[in-house]
């Protein structure tokens, strides 16, 4: 049984390729917020960086592992479930606060805030898809296969910090400091 | 859900990689699987007992509780 037959998962090598274009995007992003007059950035570009990380996170998301099988689809289906159910929950209570209750005083969100909540729905499921699947003690081997799993936590680890750096710094350029 | 996975496998003197491989799944989830953490499909507990050659019941059989 699939439990995605509509979105056909991308090869496991495309992950790794969207994984560099992915770390090169937040890369752009830190640097255009923390130097925007430096790189001379405009909200235009901007938004182009952030559409094209979630893109490459997007990428990631509908990516194989190395070896797909029911249980990774099943953690896979479980991750998706939370992440969509926290960034909905998250995404109606910003509204409803913008909103001041149900009074519609201002257009309900800049395109900045849209593609922030579509970083966060993909930065939810990374943690809760990765963290079981490669830090469950499940995945303790002593049959010399350690290095590999050692190393993509290494590299999951990374890519997550950098992630949750990213976010910060794009929900604070996206609200403001005050 | 208990199981006599460990045991089916080491009479026929076979790694979790093997068994993996056999079966197409990840040796991450025949690890899973010996250990409880892991209920397998219909589908994947048909593959390991056909492999084995018994019964399904013969390697998976329910707690009390389950």
């Amino acid at each position: 049984m699939k439990l995605f037959p509509v979105y056909r998962l991308n090869s496991y090598s495309s992950k790794l390729y969207s994984a560099l274009f992915a770390v090169a995007c937040m890369v752009g992003l830190l640097l255009m917020i923390v130097f925007p007059k430096q790189l001379n950035s405009n909200p235009k570009d901007f938004r182009l960086v952030l559409i094209l990380l979630n893109a490459a996170i997007y990428m990631i998301a509908f990516s194989k592992e190395r070896i797909e099988d029911e249980r990774v689809e099943r953690i896979r289906g479980k991750a998706f479930q939370i992440a969509f159910g926290i960034t909905m929950t998250t995404m109606i209570l910003v509204c409803l606060a913008k909103n001041q209750g149900l009074n519609h005083v201002q257009p309900v969100m800049t395109l900045e805030d849209v593609f922030a909540f579509t970083l966060i729905g993909f930065i939810i499921y990374f943690f809760s898809f990765y963290l079981p699947l490669y830090f469950s003690p499940t995945w303790i081997y002593n049959d010399g296969d350690a290095a590999y799993i050692k190393k993509r936590k290494i590299i999951i680890f990374a890519f997550g910090a950098l992630l949750l750096l990213t976010l910060g710094a794009v929900l604070v350029a996206a609200f403001g400091w005050n | 859900m208990k199981n006599t996975l460990k045991v089916e496998r080491a009479k026929l003197n076979i790694s979790q990689a093997e068994l993996a491989e056999k079966i197409k799944v990840s040796r991450q989830t025949i690890n899973s699987i010996e250990t409880n953490r892991y209920i397998p499909s219909t589908i994947l507990a048909l593959k390991i007992a056909s492999f084995f050659k018994v019964r399904v019941e013969d390697v998976f059989w329910l707690e009390d509780g389950d």
